[in-house]
């Protein structure tokens, strides 16, 4: 009696649990102008920005912390942010500083911090200065502003300053233009930093700042600390941080009387929703039904097939309240091939692989043709594109006609060409190593028809991607490996993925790709005494001998597929991340 | 029994010592070079010499306590010195140590490493150097002997002396000139580390003011945790209470209906259910009962995820609250699951049971066969059932990993696998600590209720 009794109580009490759930949650269409709900994949770790150089964090500290100028994500120009124009180089004449090139700045009148407090050339100080700071791990930053020699501040008015540099480096300006500003009076209310000059703080060891400038030191840690890099943060953008749940999402509200909007046709400074908030769900099949459900916005289709994102175009009723973008990125997908391989030494070798590889092929079954081939370092979409290179196109018969002539032959019928290298024979079996995504994995199916109908084999192995780079790239313990490269909106400086001093600890020239003359052209591209032309003549050769020296197999750059929903106008871009959420708008 | 229960806590401190010493020693031995791993993957930063690189990985080590030994103790062949802990890169020290087993030559191969450091240091801003530079840069790579003299030959072949590096480049290639193998001995060395070492490190941050530091975020590792936690504690917490009543019960009714069509129905949907993948159970699930997509009379759950709770402060009980409805779906499926599983062994041992001879004694006395179930039966067969049921509150704990992956829930399974992908292992340990007091808590939970329930086991469980 009694169990059935507690059986027929459990089942109605599950019932009347069951009964509450069922109920659909799409949010009403009230709460529509006020926020836009945005997913991303990954948990940013810091929105402190200058400890970190993630694109996943800087998708959203960019709507926080502004720099004096940046590109703009329309025209793709640089424009001044938080200063009035954008300063030209000029040599110093007499002074401390002689013969040395300066820059010339003045912050906008209405630039102000949250406190109401003007924003001022101060700040720019203390943000180089933290930048510099021995115990503030910022590689990427103290390498940039190495030849940044000082900042001083004009004693009549604090918004003017000027920025000595010392090297000859052509990005110089670029680099202290886009390096976000910090309000010194947040981050150092002490003003422990007004005690030590920055050039002391560039030179000065971690040790040395214990001992001599202990507040200074103590800075230094606090900064890099998780609070300022998750709860206190702020910056001079049009939006600020409200929440960060962890593991769930963040939550940016505009600030009240922005002083940016005063400049209604600089779009960086421009906020559009009251609230964006940006859910973390690292599924995509979660994603998707959030999408549908109406719970998030904006979808970007990254991760996903292709087939999911044009089955849900054609899916009528959930498409109904979507509308659909593709938008080219500046990602460059391309395969790796390791110049010092004794395999992959000979240039004739490369260009067989490249034959063999259908990339056409790829861009249709990968990418359901949503991307865009290419042959250079340069994005296609980029003025300092060559288009004169030629694309390579899929060639079985050449390919294996190349590679007669470089001595693979299979000589032992074991149907893999081999060929006398030192003494040993040595077949030509590459070691591809590959990620788990499905990109790659179709990557490698397409690769290993063609290559076996050349009879040239692959050892694949499937490795985390932080594992390819640290144990086999870097150490260039490596045949093949895909690879994804990012490249800014701004100049590329091809130095480090291509000059040869880049191979090995520190640079990025995993393919360890060495030619004088394409050192001799880099070097010329980063002087700062030859025009722009001249720069652009020397990117262009440098496309060339790149292109005619095969060290990598250029594949294509994907588009980015994104679904928002159909009140939204969305401001997508060619500048990483692809959109600008301050940049959304209701539809009228 | 206080007795008891006492020393089982006091052997949870051992026990949970040994698991994370052993968690310990296994991180040790994972050759993954985690200062590399964030410096590479730190987007593109560009380093201006070999120099800012060396400074930039030193800095990142020490912040991680990575350039001390592993323990309070180690032992050595005698020709690795004790600072070999400081040599950086990871991949460059293992290469000095192999070079140091080959020549047994502690000061030859030190000097030598340091004034390549010194030299790469040296060139490396220097684009004129660059074909000097590629050259060295392989020197440094080789780790063995006879590939350390063969680049040097060849450097020697080709170098054309300038004035400025001439000298030290000499300096390198008479030293490597002088290498040799040394033949004798080789005696362990037991060096004495004291305090500085990485597990001391770890294990003082555990409970000092300076806590553990998620290597992602650079958050405490236990509020990461702690945070985690409350979710799937509701997750795990539900999912037991629906197991223990539904799997009861559902024994229950079956054994009482043996062999009786609704038996048979109810046995083969608990085969089904326990056959099937819980990930494909909760996959489907989503599909099904929170879109539009199989038409709208589908759509009676609430979509996947926790509610978003902008502006004030929420605590736990607000919170959970708010979600009661969204956790229903994945309480749902992660509750089937083990239901299953319960049922059919509570079913068997209820059955087991009834074959007993004091059973038959006392249907032999006349009870009817639902006192016979209620009164001699169903108390045999507690003692497989609690045993079954605190286990579970180990595997919930873990079993919620798949659960909050696919419902996008913030517990601990979700929080153990984006850590576990991204190596970060002071979360990973804290989450370990966590799964194994549970799975000893509930253990003890279940032991307790035994005795409290069976009296018959309180002496073979409490007199030992």
């Amino acid at each position: 009696m009694i169990p059935r009794l507690l059986l027929g109580w459990g089942c109605m009490i599950f019932a009347i649990c069951f009964a509450i759930s069922c109920q659909s949650d799409r949010r009403s269409d009230s709460g529509m102008q006020e926020e836009i709900v945005i997913r991303i994949e990954s948990e940013p770790r810091t929105l402190n920005p200058i400890l970190t150089s993630r694109s996943q964090d800087r998708e959203i500290h960019e709507y926080i912390f502004v720099s004096l100028g940046d590109y703009d994500p329309v025209s793709l120009e640089m424009i001044p942010v938080l200063i009035k124009n954008l300063p030209s180089v000029m040599t110093v004449e007499s002074g401390e500083y002689s013969g040395r090139d300066a820059y010339s700045m003045e912050i906008k009148e209405e630039a102000r911090w949250e406190n109401g407090n003007p924003i001022s050339g101060e700040d720019v100080l203390f943000t180089l200065k933290m930048a510099a700071h021995p115990d503030v791990f910022t590689p990427g930053w103290k390498s940039l502003l190495a030849d940044i020699r000082d900042v001083t501040i004009d004693p009549t008015d604090e918004r003017r300053f000027m920025i000595y540099s010392e090297g000859e480096y052509f990005l110089n300006l670029e680099v202290i233009l886009t390096a976000e500003i910090y309000p010194r009076y947040f981050y150092d209310a002490q003003n422990a930093m007004s005690s030590i000059s920055l050039t002391e703080l560039k030179s000065i060891s971690s040790q040395e700042l214990e001992q001599k400038y202990p507040e200074v030191s103590a800075l230094g840690k606090t900064f890099s600390s998780v609070k300022f890099g998750k709860e206190m943060v702020m910056g001079a953008g049009p939006y600020k941080l409200r929440q960060w749940q962890s593991g769930q999402y963040i939550v940016l509200e505009k600030k009240e009387n922005y002083w940016g909007n005063t400049y209604p046709e600089n779009t960086i400074l421009q906020g559009g929703f009251q609230r964006i908030v940006f859910q973390i769900v690292k599924d995509e099949t979660v994603a998707l039904t959030l999408l549908k459900n109406d719970q998030i916005d904006f979808l970007n289709f990254k991760r996903s097939p292709f087939m999911v994102f044009d089955e849900l175009q054609n899916d009528q009723q959930a498409s109904a309240d979507l509308d659909f973008y593709t938008q080219a990125t500046l990602r460059n997908n391309m395969i790796l091939l390791n110049n010092h391989s004794p395999k992959l030494k000979e240039k004739s070798v490369r260009q067989a692989l490249a034959m063999l590889t259908d990339v056409n092929r790829m861009l249709s079954q990968i990418e359901g043709g949503y991307g865009l081939r290419i042959n250079s370092f340069i994005h296609p979409k980029k003025h300092l594109y060559n288009s004169e290179l030629e694309m390579i196109d899929y060639d079985l018969d050449k390919a294996k006609k190349l590679l007669d002539e470089s001595g693979w032959i299979d000589t032992d019928g074991d149907q893999i060409r081999d060929k006398m290298i030192d003494g040993v024979v040595v077949p030509l079996v590459l070691d591809f190593y590959i990620t788990s995504s499905s990109t790659s994995a179709s990557i490698l199916a397409i690769l290993q028809q063609s290559f076996r109908a050349a009879q040239v084999g692959i050892n694949a192995a499937v490795l985390p991607f932080s594992k390819i780079i640290t144990e086999h790239l870097v150490p260039g313990d490596f045949d093949m490996s895909v690879y994804v490269r990012a490249s800014p909106t701004s100049k590329v400086d091809p130095y480090a993925v291509w000059h040869s001093s880049s191979i090995g600890l520190g640079g990025k020239n995993y393919q360890r790709y060495s030619n004088l003359i394409a050192d001799q052209y880099i070097e010329q591209i980063r002087r700062l005494d030859i025009t722009e032309e001249e720069r652009a003549m020397y990117y262009k050769k440098l496309q060339r001998i790149i292109s005619d020296d095969h060290p990598v197999i250029f594949l294509y750059s994907p588009f980015l597929r994104t679904a928002i929903d159909d009140d939204i106008e969305p401001l997508l871009s060619l500048k990483r991340p692809g959109y600008f959420a301050n940049g959304f708008k209701m539809r009228e | 029994m206080f007795r008891y229960v006492l020393r089982r806590i006091l052997l949870m401190i051992p026990t949970i010592g040994l698991v994370l010493f052993f968690a310990f020693v296994l991180q040790s031995l994972s050759r993954d070079d985690e200062v590399s791993r964030l410096i590479e993957l730190e987007g593109n930063q560009i380093y201006s010499s070999y120099g800012a690189y060396t400074d930039a990985y030193r800095l990142k080590a020490e912040q991680l306590g990575l350039l001390q030994p592993n323990f309070y103790f180690s032992i050595r062949p005698s020709y690795v010195p004790k600072e070999i802990e400081q040599w950086i890169p990871i991949r460059r020290k293992r290469g000095i140590i192999h070079l140091l087993k080959e020549t047994r030559d502690q000061k030859g191969v030190l000097e030598m490493k340091r004034n390549l450091s010194q030299l790469l240091i040296t060139l490396s801003p220097n684009p004129q150097e660059r074909t000097l530079m590629s050259a060295i840069k392989e020197l440094d790579d080789a780790n063995n002997l006879d590939l350390l003299k063969l680049r040097a030959r060849k450097i020697e072949d080709s170098y054309v002396e300038s004035s400025s590096t001439s000298r030290q480049v000499n300096v390198v290639l008479d030293q490597i000139d002088a290498l040799e193998v040394k033949k004798g001995w080789i005696l362990p060395r037991i060096d004495f580390n004291g305090r500085k070492n990485r597990l001391h490190f770890w294990l003082s941050r555990g409970i000092s003011s300076e806590p553990n530091l998620s290597l992602v975020d650079g958050s405490p590792a236990m509020d990461k945790v702690i945070s985690a936690l409350k979710w799937t504690f509701a997750l795990s917490f539900s999912t037991l209470v629906i197991i223990a009543i539904f799997s009861i019960l559902l024994a229950y009714y079956q054994v009482k209906h043996d062999g009786q069509w609704l038996d048979r129905l109810i046995s083969l949907k608990l085969y089904a259910l326990y056959a099937m993948p819980l990930f494909w159970i909760a996959t489907m699930m989503v599909v099904f009962f929170t879109t539009d997509e199989y038409g709208s009379w589908t759509n009676i759950f609430p979509s996947v995820g926790v509610e978003l709770m902008i502006g004030q402060e929420y605590s736990f009980w607000d919170q959970l609250a708010l979600n009661a409805k969204r956790l229903l779906l994945p309480i749902l499926c992660m509750s089937v699951h083990s239901l299953a599983y319960i049922t059919k062994q509570t079913k068997m041992e209820m059955i087991e049971s009834s074959q007993k001879p004091f059973v038959q004694a006392a249907r032999a006395r006349g009870l009817n066969p639902g006192q016979l179930l209620r009164r001699h039966i169903m108390p045999d067969a507690m003692v497989v059932y609690v045993t079954l049921l605190s286990g579970r509150i180990a595997s919930l704990f873990t079993g919620s990993l798949i659960i909050e992956y696919i419902f996008n829930i913030p517990g601990v399974g979700k929080l153990m696998l984006d850590s576990m992908e991204a190596s970060d292992w002071p979360v990973v340990f804290v989450i370990l600590i966590f799964v194994s007091v549970a799975t000893m808590i509930g253990y003890l939970i279940g032991d307790i209720l035994l005795a409290k329930l069976y009296p018959r086991t309180r002496k073979e469980l409490f007199v030992t």
